[in-house]
């Protein structure tokens, strides 16, 4: 699910910046304690440092040197000592508590916002896969963001502390120093720059195979994927062997661009780092003290020593940039995702019908997109309070597009819907939603209980002896007896190890019975019986008319015999109307339900 | 404690079982690490000790400035060496071996995911083990062979920097001790620690996880938006956030305590204590000169880095080695049936499957095939009917081997099918499920599955397979016809096609592959009455030079099958044509007239 196909563009460093500082403000706004306890464990570790090995070195080879009173040294480090210990303490009490308890905390105050609006969001934003990928990538990666966004805030405070005090050290010791650590900086980050460029070239590069990867990753260990490997030995074969040619491809780009990287890190590591920090900051510090006579032996290996550990917190500073820049460009897309407004929503606040109604659809037409053209065309309907009303016609005709513009999970692109002679726009959302069952061909049966799973919402919503009924009218009573912990049995193994997993019949039966637990006015149907065999096809298509005597029923299905008993039998083709009446209306009419109907039961007749 | 000996000693294993993958792979890869750790410790100890000492000794005994120069310009020519080689090692060894290594270590785990039984695939567990070793396999194996040197020569490092205070003085060693006790002791304490605040908080982990799926799934999309199922899901991630943060204040005291002195052992106490003591022995008993002073600080500040890396390395060990332990329990997992069992090469044509009282049950309690036997012999159309449950899907499968009989034996062409040749065997099935997928590939290598040929006789099969599938018109349709690829997953014109399209597709794969006997497991269940219809119109003049089965729910599609075979609780209750069963007026008959019965007045019900 996972995937990375972000391409790099140059950003502003203004935009880098506020990217990061608004990701910072949630962590800062969840959990406020902890992020300035990070910054002072932060901080705080740097000086212990610097006081260890910068200063007390320091100060002990000069007691030494010039013959101070040992008590001096020790109380000098006794101090640094009880310093340290008593902020070991501090350190232990941020990792160990504070950190793991806030960083959930943080996550959430993210994740919940990004979860409220994937459940208000439109539908639509589903199909259009730019949208989709990009809202994935978000949801998949905000955690890691958050993570990245306090680790480049102690690489700020940690470098910023440590340069400034050994800076000030370097000063106050031997000023000329500081030029070695600034020309290194200065010279790395030039060649740093070409070097970024150059690895986001590659990276782009590699990005259709990497792609290509994690697909045939996918493939290979997915389980739905595992019967057609094992019986197709040669399209396993195939696989493998594109496999390694999408490695080989890879190694080309690494092969081709072998000569320019080394070229790159010697000149970055060791030209621009290691031969002006260490060979001739060495040949500076030799000279200093045994020509000039300017600094002590202390002072030999204290800046000797301490000039590596400021080079690399120089350079950790030099290397923020590109992270920044990542973190940005993830933060953008997490923003993009909740900038995102859904266009389904309630245009009044007309109450809703207290029975059920008629629904009128008047020039209803619907596209997904301009691309693909009209799914549904034109389409004039009425579905009539408290009757069945059956929708029918080939593979692709718009019959599910249809009720999905009943249920308000699209709106159609022209045309109207009218409940009770109102626009269905004007009803509040939720409320009108509330009013309608639905069992789809692709329900879910989610990880929670069995009460939970025919609610569809928190436990003290309903009661059990309604859900029970609700179940019995599904034909679901004799499994649900089977179950040792009745409806607080846990569905799935997702993680109860303990729960029950159900069969496709037994899912469907479910399903149903949530459509019935709901008090709905209207109730939609769409392919609910595709699962069962024709003996529980025949006992659910009963049960679900009896239970929905009072109530107006709109079914989709592929076997006619279910929908001859429609009071109104729509026959859709390629999204629009064709014909329309009644069972035996439609038959004399001869036309296409005709022929459907005679291929469907003429096979049962010799 | 005999059981935790014994897992540490399987950690050990296990990472020097990723050395020996990752050398079988690539000898220079391991070496190179190999080289790149000596060369690194070697560098680290050699200028953060014995060349400041090589200085200080000079300048302490005046020597000639040019010559202490040209000292330096001599060792620091030698480290050039060392930074050509490993810039080089980034730029060449590193990159290539990188690919080397993914590419053979997921060619085996491939390869063994196709080779391990399909029972392996729906034990929760063992799938979550697979997943697990999958994921980052090449990384976490050279992290193993990186730990592995970084422990070796960190050892031997650590050594040579205590050898330098030892030679300074003595008892400046016995300061080591405290970070050794810290971590050892400690550090053992404080996994324990961890480890159970990582078991305690699995279950939480996994709702936050299972949360997040739902939420983005595109599949879940429509439920969420017309129930109320987003607030319940809100609730169980709310409930497992407070459940981490009390996981968090569970082990929070001890926590603390345990890694406060443990770090005061590692750092502070060694760091102040060695600064004290050779202070003392400088300014006071003046055992040790000035220059020596300084080695020494430096000495204990390299030392001590050393050996807090060694104990990152042996942590990271530690972690390691529960990955490897997924990895190389999957590696060396022992197959039932192993897809490349080799065997008796099958006759090209199958005259004869029979199953002799075959039980089978996925968890070894309720038996799904109970001793279930038929023999079938010469090209004819078998039908499989029955309830939801019957056990139908599951006698095609243990058909197809991809289970073996509990109890039983199946014989094709009178040889029972466990002596085959596995892949050959397989090669005499073509099969269509209900539930088939189709690649990311165009529709002609979907359809066509790797079968050979000469060029027309290929494009003959593809356009008859697609044909008789009833889905020809709408291929056409694509852009790029049968080389159209199918998702937009690497092409953006690609095609999206629906449940009922895909079905067709799956349905025309089993039509074009050159196949003794030819399976349809409810191949119609997504396809409109007519499409339907026509399908099994197909099927069955397809069907008359090869021996068929079919399974489908649809009893009238059964009518003209030579013969029917009614299951019921997984065993064969009734078998016959159409006419006999209806005449006997059993089960069959009864379900029959049930389905039919929507169709007709009952009267007129068709016998």
């Amino acid at each position: 699910m996972k995937r990375k196909n972000i391409t790099k563009t140059k950003r502003n460093m203004k935009t880098v910046l506020r990217d990061n500082l608004k990701l910072l403000g949630i962590c800062f706004q969840a959990a406020p304690g902890y992020m300035w306890m990070t910054i002072i464990n932060t901080f705080r570790n740097e000086v212990v440092i610097f006081l260890e090995f910068t200063v007390g070195f320091n100060y002990v080879l000069e007691c030494a040197e010039y013959g101070r009173p040992f008590s001096n040294a020790v109380i000098f480090l006794l101090a640094i000592l009880a310093f340290a210990v008593g902020g070991l303490l501090f350190d232990s009490l941020y990792w160990q508590k504070v950190q793991i308890k806030a960083e959930p905390v943080i996550r959430a105050r993210l994740k919940k916002v990004m979860y409220d609006k994937a459940a208000k969001l439109d539908l639509k934003c589903y199909d259009d896969t730019t949208v989709y990928n990009d809202y994935v990538l978000a949801v998949s990666e905000a955690e890691n963001q958050l993570d990245r966004v306090i680790g480049l805030l102690k690489t700020i405070v940690e470098g910023g502390t440590g340069v400034l005090l050994t800076g000030a050290f370097f000063i106050a010791v031997d000023p000329v120093s500081v030029i070695f650590v600034a020309v290194s900086f200065i010279a790395s980050l030039a060649v740093g720059k070409v070097q970024n460029r150059f690895n986001f070239r590659i990276r782009n590069e590699k990005n259709p195979f990497e792609r290509k990867l994690s697909y045939i990753n996918r493939v290979m260990y997915l389980a739905d994927y595992a019967k057609e490997v094992r019986l197709n030995t040669e399209l396993s074969g195939e696989i493998l062997k594109d496999f390694d040619d999408t490695n080989e491809k890879l190694l080309k780009i690494d092969k081709d661009n072998a000569k320019k990287r080394f070229g790159l890190s010697f000149l970055k590591s060791y030209l621009c780092r290691d031969f002006i920090t260490d060979v001739l900051f060495m040949i500076y510090l030799v000279f200093s003290a045994m020509i000039l006579h300017r600094i002590s032996y202390a002072n030999v290996v204290v800046l000797y020593s301490r000039i590596g550990r400021m080079r690399r917190q120089v350079s950790n500073i030099a290397d923020l940039i590109p992270k920044l820049e990542e973190v940005s460009l993830y933060a953008e897309k997490i923003d993009t995702f909740l900038a995102l407004e859904p266009t389904v929503v309630s245009a009044g606040n007309h109450p809703m019908p207290e029975n059920p109604r008629t629904f009128e659809l008047k020039n209803v037409s619907f596209a997904y997109n301009e691309a693909d053209g009209d799914i549904l065309h034109n389409v004039n309907m009425t579905i009539n309070a408290l009757e069945k009303t059956a929708i029918v016609g080939y593979n692709g005709a718009g019959k599910t597009t249809l009720i999905k513009l009943l249920m308000r999970l699209y709106d159609p692109t022209a045309g109207e819907i009218y409940l009770d002679g109102v626009n269905i726009k004007e009803y509040p959302l939720e409320s009108y939603r509330e009013r309608i069952g639905t069992v789809f061909q692709d329900f879910k049966i989610f990880a929670a209980t069995v009460k939970e799973n025919v609610l569809l919402d928190m436990p003290e919503k309903g009661n059990d002896l309604d859900i029970e009924t609700a179940l019995e009218k599904s034909g679901f009573a004799d499994r649900l007896g089977a179950l040792a912990d009745g409806l607080s049995t846990e569905l799935t193994t997702e993680f109860d190890d303990n729960g029950v997993n159900l069969s496709g019949g037994e899912s469907q039966k479910l399903a149903v019975s949530r459509a019935f637990y709901k008090d709905a006015d209207l109730i939609i149907l769409d392919e609910p019986s595709s699962a069962l065999d024709p003996i529980a096809e025949y006992t659910l298509n009963r049960s679900m008319l009896t239970a929905a005597e009072r109530k107006t029923v709109v079914f989709i299905s592929h076997r006619l015999s279910t929908t001859r008993i429609a009071d109104t039998i729509y026959m859709l083709e390629k999204g629009q109307v064709i014909e329309y009446g009644t069972h035996s209306d439609l038959l004399s009419a001869g036309g296409q339900y005709a022929e459907m109907w005679r291929v469907q039961a003429g096979q049962y007749l010799k | 404690m005999k059981q935790k000996k014994e897992g540490r000693f399987r950690i050990f294993a296990n990472n020097a079982y990723a050395v020996k993958t990752v050398w079988e792979i690539s000898k220079k890869r391991v070496i190179n690490i190999a080289a790149l750790s000596i060369l690194g410790y070697a560098e680290w100890v050699f200028t953060s000790i014995f060349f400041l000492r090589y200085v200080i000794h000079q300048i302490e005994t005046e020597a000639p400035f040019a010559s202490i120069i040209l000292g330096i310009v001599i060792c620091y020519g030698v480290l050039l060496l060392i930074s050509l080689y490993n810039n080089y090692s980034n730029a060449a060894v590193i990159p290539f071996t990188d690919n080397l290594i993914r590419k053979k270590l997921y060619s085996k785990l491939y390869k063994k995911a196709r080779n391990v039984e399909l029972r392996c695939f729906e034990d929760a567990d063992f799938y979550n083990r697979y997943t697990l070793a999958m994921n980052g396999a090449p990384e976490r194996m050279i992290t193993s062979v990186n730990v592995f040197f970084g422990v070796i020569f960190g050892v031997i490092a650590a050594a040579a920097a205590f050898y330098s205070m030892f030679m300074i003085d003595k008892f400046s060693v016995l300061f080591v001790i405290s970070p050794i006790i810290g971590n050892f002791l400690l550090g053992g304490m404080m996994n324990k620690i961890y480890a159970g605040r990582y078991v305690d908080s699995v279950k939480n982990n996994r709702k936050m996880g299972y949360v997040n799926r739902v939420m983005y799934l595109a599949e879940y999309a429509k439920e969420i938006r017309l129930s109320n199922i987003h607030k319940l899901l809100t609730k169980y991630y709310d409930d497992s956030v407070t459940g981490n943060r009390d996981v968090a204040d569970k082990y929070a005291k001890k926590g603390i305590i345990i890694n406060w002195i443990k770090n005061v052992l590692t750092f502070a106490l060694v760091f102040e204590g060695i600064m004290i003591y050779a202070a003392y022995r400088t300014m006071i008993s003046q055992t040790m000169d000035l220059a020596e002073l300084a080695i020494m600080f430096a000495a204990m500040s390299t030392s001590s880095w050393i050996l807090i890396g060694m104990f990152d390395n042996v942590s990271e060990a530690l972690k390691n080695g529960q990955f490897l332990e997924y990895f190389r329990s999957f590696i060396e997992y022992r197959e039932t049936i192993p897809e490349d069992q080799d065997g008796i090469i099958p006759e090209k044509k199958v005259h004869s499957i029979e199953f002799k009282n075959v039980s089978f049950s996925y968890d070894g309690e309720a038996n799904v095939v109970n001793s279930l036997s038929f023999n079938v012999s010469g090209d004819r159309i078998c039908a499989f009917v029955g309830h939801n449950g019957a056990g139908k899907s599951t006698l095609i499968k243990l058909l197809f081997r991809l289970y073996d009989p509990d109890e039983g034996e199946i014989l094709v062409n009178d040889i029972n099918i466990k002596k085959y040749n596995l892949r050959e065997y397989r090669r005499l099935f073509a099969a269509a499920f209900q539930d088939g997928k189709l690649c990311s590939m165009s529709v002609k290598d979907n359809i066509l599955a790797g079968e050979q040929g000469d060029d027309t006789a290929v494009e003959t099969n593809l356009k008859k397979s697609l044909e008789k599938s009833g889905i020809a018109e709408k291929i056409k349709s694509l852009k790029y016809g049968a080389d159209t690829i199918l998702t937009k997953e690497f092409d953006d014109e690609g095609a999206v096609l629906s449940g009922g399209e895909t079905q067709k597709l799956v349905v025309a794969r089993a039509f074009a592959k050159t196949a003794s006997v030819k399976v349809f497991d409810e191949p119609s269940s997504a396809l409109d009455p007519i499409a339907e219809y026509d399908l099994y119109k197909n099927i069955m003049s397809e069907s008359k030079n090869s021996l068929t089965f079919f399974i489908s729910h649809r009893l009238s599609s059964v009518k003209d099958a030579d013969i029917v075979y009614m299951l019921e609780n997984g065993s064969i209750i009734e078998s016959g044509t159409h006419t006999e069963l209806m005449n006997a007026g059993g089960s069959y008959a009864e379900m029959y007239s049930m389905q039919a019965k929507n169709y007709l007045a009952d009267e007129e019900v068709a016998v």
